[in-house]
Parts: structure tokens; C-alpha cells; sequence
């Protein structure tokens, strides 16, 4: 009976995946920051209640586009 | 008291992120999960939500009595909107697998089904700020309300600090007895303090090793994880973790609880639903009185939402990998009752995000302002909503699914 233990594992990453896993970590540290700091200009600081929506709108804008670029990497890969 | 602190709003982003993060760790962004803890086959939820409540209530009242400020935000219990409100997020949750604040955290694992229950979640916003225009709506919000009380009746206002740490103490006891005596995995036969004392965590089960392969499948089906890969072995040491009270899943409830605490002290209770009905009056309907009410009182939810979708993003693509890049992948228990046609499955996704959000404003919270907020404060209206939501749940879950199988690799008859 195949486990988890004895599972196959002769999928692993090769070298240009690992490359790519890279990028993509890099991006998604880069991205959380920069979707932090748009946050943070867009809303200008502000501390109180009912938010601006267009800073909102802004705000969305990196994790956006980041989640369209990790799913069109992602989307022709082989799934578990 | 000590002064209170106001954190700008984008710090919401960041507590969004560390809740987003923990919790897809967990597994809640799977709809499975939640359609599981409706058939009472999974209980994490359960054990998870007391011990952060246990932890929660002790440093939110703790850090009170010893002089810092809270932003409290105990919900008013209306009995019947809160009620009626809890039976139809019920109802929704058993249907489509979601909670307002998993579906972003679904989106961040890239899912599809999040495509369907987030609009569907819109509009039951906006059914419910349609609602609250007239005397129907009104009645279900003013009609037997006690207003913002604590468990046993008293008001946090009225009540001196250091009485509410001690009210805190015998209460964080029992939601620790409740984590205790209601084992993760019904055919797991031991209590954890049982297995603490024996020294193991009941892996001689064939039954539990079985459940435990199964978690880890459905968790990483149709994901970007490698087999034989770390994220195989993170989700079976984690995330199928039996014991509730095991040392990665307390830390996990640990950090849950000191985040769900640190909004009360920066700005405001940990919530999710709002952002809503807030986007409905932003984008729909800003005349109406709910509306209003929304666009005034909102903080900074939406921020956190987009928090929470980022961090559920950020662990599915670089820690669990459990990210799915907007595959069809359908939770185990709908296809081997309904099959896999996607389309049906859109349509309970779609019934079920309706209700859950139109039940949740009716309510005026959700599973994370009313549920894990709520019992972290002691509020009486977040107990009473948790209960009423997995009563209706396990009713509605026995409804739907029936006895079919929850198995993941299911081969067909």
C-alpha cells in the first residue's frame, strides 16, 4: 500500500524550477512590502475610522497582479 | 485606564497577514475542512477556536486589569436576528464550505470556487442592507436585545478590570476542557490528555493513521506541492495533527490569540465581514441606512481582509504549497455525493455564499468578529451565534451530504 512514506519521489524540482521557486519567493516578499507601504501612502497615515476607498482600490493593485503572475507561472505545471 | 493606543489603518494589513498566514497553514482556506467540521468528521475548528479563546481571554483581560486600553467590541445580542442570522450562516457554510474570511484566504490559494462565493457573498451583503431598510429588518435587530453583554450578563463598562481577568480564569478553564474532551478525528478514540499521559498521540490507530493520509490529500490536492516533497510532510506533521493539544498546534493557537489581542489593542476587534456590506455601500448602495452605518463604523477591515487574503497567498505559494493557480478542484465530500460537474458545484457555492454573508450582517458578524472575537471577549452574543452556526452546520451538513464518503481518492463503483 502506497503511504506517505513510500511515496514516489522522483518529482522533485529540477534546476530551472528552482530558479523560477526563487523568483517567485522574491516576489512575494517584494510584493507583501510594497502592497504594506501603498497601504500606508494611499491611506496617508490615517488612524481612524470609515477608509478612504480609493486607497483601497490602490492597496489591491500588487497583490493583484502578483496572484495573475503566480498563476500563470503555476498554471501549466503538473499538480500534486 | 491606561491611554488608548489608535494604529493607523494599513497596520490592518498586517494583522490580516498574520492571521491569513496561520490560518491557511491549518487548512481552514479548504472548503473540505469546513465541510468536515459540518459533518462533525474534523473538529479542529472546534479545539483551535477554544484554545485561542482560553489564551485570548486571559492577556485581553490580563493586559486590561494591569492598565492598557482596549478597543472592546462586544456584538449586541438580539435573539432572534442573531439567531436567524447564525441558522442561515449555518446553512451556508455546510452548503458551500466557506466562511467570509476563508474565502479570501481561498482566493489567496488561488481557488477557483472563491470566484463564485465571493460575489454570492456581495450580494447577500446587500440583500441584508436591503433588508434593514424596512420594519422587518428592524424588528430582527431591535426585538429582544440585551445589547452588549458578557457571558454571565454583566457589561464590560460596569465591571471593574480586575474582576473581569478573574471572571476570565474559570472561563478560559472550561473552553480548554472543551479543546480537551472533543477529540480532532471522531474515530480517534482518545482524549489528548489520555495520549499525553501514554506518551503517544494514539499513532497506533489504523483508523487515525488512515484520516491523517486523507487530510494530507485533500489538503494538497490539485496543488503546486511536490509529491514526496516538504509540503507533504509539513501538511501530515501539522496539518493533520490530531492532537489539539500537540506543541505546533498550541503555538499556532498562541499566535492566533496574541494577533486576535493585538487589534484590540491597536484599533479594533479581529473581523471579516464588514468589508461587505462596506463595498456594497461603497460600489451599490450608499443611500441606504445599513450603508450608512457600514461606511461610518467600518475601521480598518477592509485593510485587513486584503491582509488576510495576502497572507493565505503568501504561505500557500512559499510554505504549505497548497496553492492551486485556479484549478477545478472540488472538495471530496460534494463530488462523492453530487459528482464532479462544475456547475452544480458553482451552484451551491453560490446558494451558500449568499446565505452565509446575508446571515452574517444579519447577525452583525461572522465567524471571526463574532465567533473568535466574540469568545475571546467573553461576549454572550459570539457564544450564542458559534452554537447556533454549528448546531444548524451539523444538521444541514447531514442533510446534504447524507452518508456519502469523505474519502479523497474514492475510486468508483
Amino acid at each position: 500500500m502506497e503511504t506517505l512514506r513510500n511515496k514516489p519521489t522522483s518529482d522533485r524540482c529540477s534546476a530551472p524550477e528552482v530558479k523560477a521557486g526563487r523568483v517567485i519567493a522574491g516576489m512575494m516578499i517584494l510584493g507583501t512590502l510594497a502592497t504594506v507601504v501603498v497601504a500606508a501612502l494611499a491611506t496617508g497615515n490615517a488612524t481612524g475610522f470609515s477608509p478612504n476607498a480609493y486607497a483601497w482600490f490602490l492597496t489591491l493593485i500588487v497583490p493583484g497582479f502578483l496572484l495573475l503572475g503566480v498563476t500563470a507561472y503555476y498554471i501549466d505545471k503538473r499538480p500534486y | 485606564m491606561g491611554a488608548l493606543i489608535t494604529a493607523p489603518q494599513w497596520v490592518g494589513v498586517l494583522v490580516g497577514f498574520a492571521v491569513g498566514g496561520l490560518a491557511e497553514c491549518w487548512g481552514v482556506a479548504n472548503p473540505e475542512s469546513i465541510i468536515r467540521l459540518a459533518r462533525w468528521k474534523d473538529r479542529l475548528f472546534i479545539g483551535c477556536v477554544t484554545v485561542v479563546g482560553a489564551f485570548g481571554v486571559l492577556l485581553l483581560y490580563g493586559l486590561y486589569a494591569s492598565g492598557i486600553g482596549m478597543h472592546f467590541g462586544l456584538k449586541p445580542l438580539y435573539f432572534y436576528g442573531v439567531g436567524i442570522g447564525g441558522v442561515l450562516f449555518g446553512i451556508g457554510l455546510a452548503l458551500s464550505g466557506y466562511l467570509p474570511g476563508t474565502e479570501l484566504m481561498a482566493l489567496g490559494e488561488g481557488r477557483r470556487e472563491a470566484l463564485f462565493v465571493i460575489p454570492a457573498g456581495l450580494l447577500g451583503a446587500a440583500s441584508w442592507t436591503l433588508l434593514y431598510q424596512n420594519a422587518a429588518g428592524q424588528w430582527l435587530v431591535h426585538q429582544a436585545n440585551l445589547g452588549s453583554v458578557l457571558v454571565d450578563g454583566r457589561t464590560i463598562e460596569g465591571t471593574p478590570p480586575f474582576g473581569l481577568f478573574l471572571g476570565a480564569i474559570p472561563y478560559a478553564l472550561v473552553l480548554l476542557l472543551i479543546a480537551l474532551l472533543i477529540p480532532r478525528f471522531p474515530r480517534s478514540k482518545h482524549v489528548c490528555l489520555v495520549a499525553h499521559i501514554k506518551g503517544s498521540h494514539d499513532e497506533g490507530n489504523p483508523a487515525l493513521h488512515d484520516v491523517r493520509e486523507d487530510t494530507v490529500a485533500y489538503l494538497l490536492e490539485g496543488s503546486i506541492a511536490k509529491r514526496g516533497g516538504r509540503a507533504e510532510r509539513v501538511a501530515y506533521a501539522w496539518s493533520s495533527e490530531p492532537n489539539i493539544y500537540s506543541k505546533v498546534l498550541v503555538l499556532v493557537a498562541l499566535l492566533l490569540a496574541i494577533t486576535v489581542v493585538l487589534a484590540m489593542v491597536l484599533h479594533q476587534v479581529f473581523g471579516e465581514s464588514t468589508t461587505y456590506s462596506w463595498l456594497v455601500g461603497v460600489l451599490a448602495l450608499p443611500d441606504f441606512a445599513y450603508s450608512k452605518v457600514a461606511l461610518a463604523s467600518v475601521g480598518w477591515e477592509p485593510f485587513s481582509d486584503i491582509g488576510t487574503f495576502l497572507g493565505a497567498f503568501f504561505a500557500a505559494v512559499l510554505i504549505s504549497k497548497r496553492f492551486t493557480a485556479f484549478r477545478s478542484v472540488i472538495p471530496p465530500s460534494w463530488r462523492n455525493r453530487f459528482g464532479n460537474d462544475q456547475w452544480r458545484r458553482a451552484l451551491g457555492l453560490f446558494a451558500g455564499g449568499y446565505l452565509m454573508l446575508f446571515g452574517a450582517r444579519m447577525a452583525d458578524g461572522c465567524a471571526s468578529g463574532h465567533i473568535l472575537s466574540g469568545i475571546v471577549q467573553m461576549a454572550a452574543s459570539g457564544i450564542y451565534f458559534g452554537v447556533v452556526v454549528i448546531v444548524t452546520s451539523v444538521i444541514a451538513a447531514r442533510v446534504i451530504y447524507g452518508n456519502a464518503s469523505e474519502q479523497t481518492n474514492l475510486r468508483p463503483v
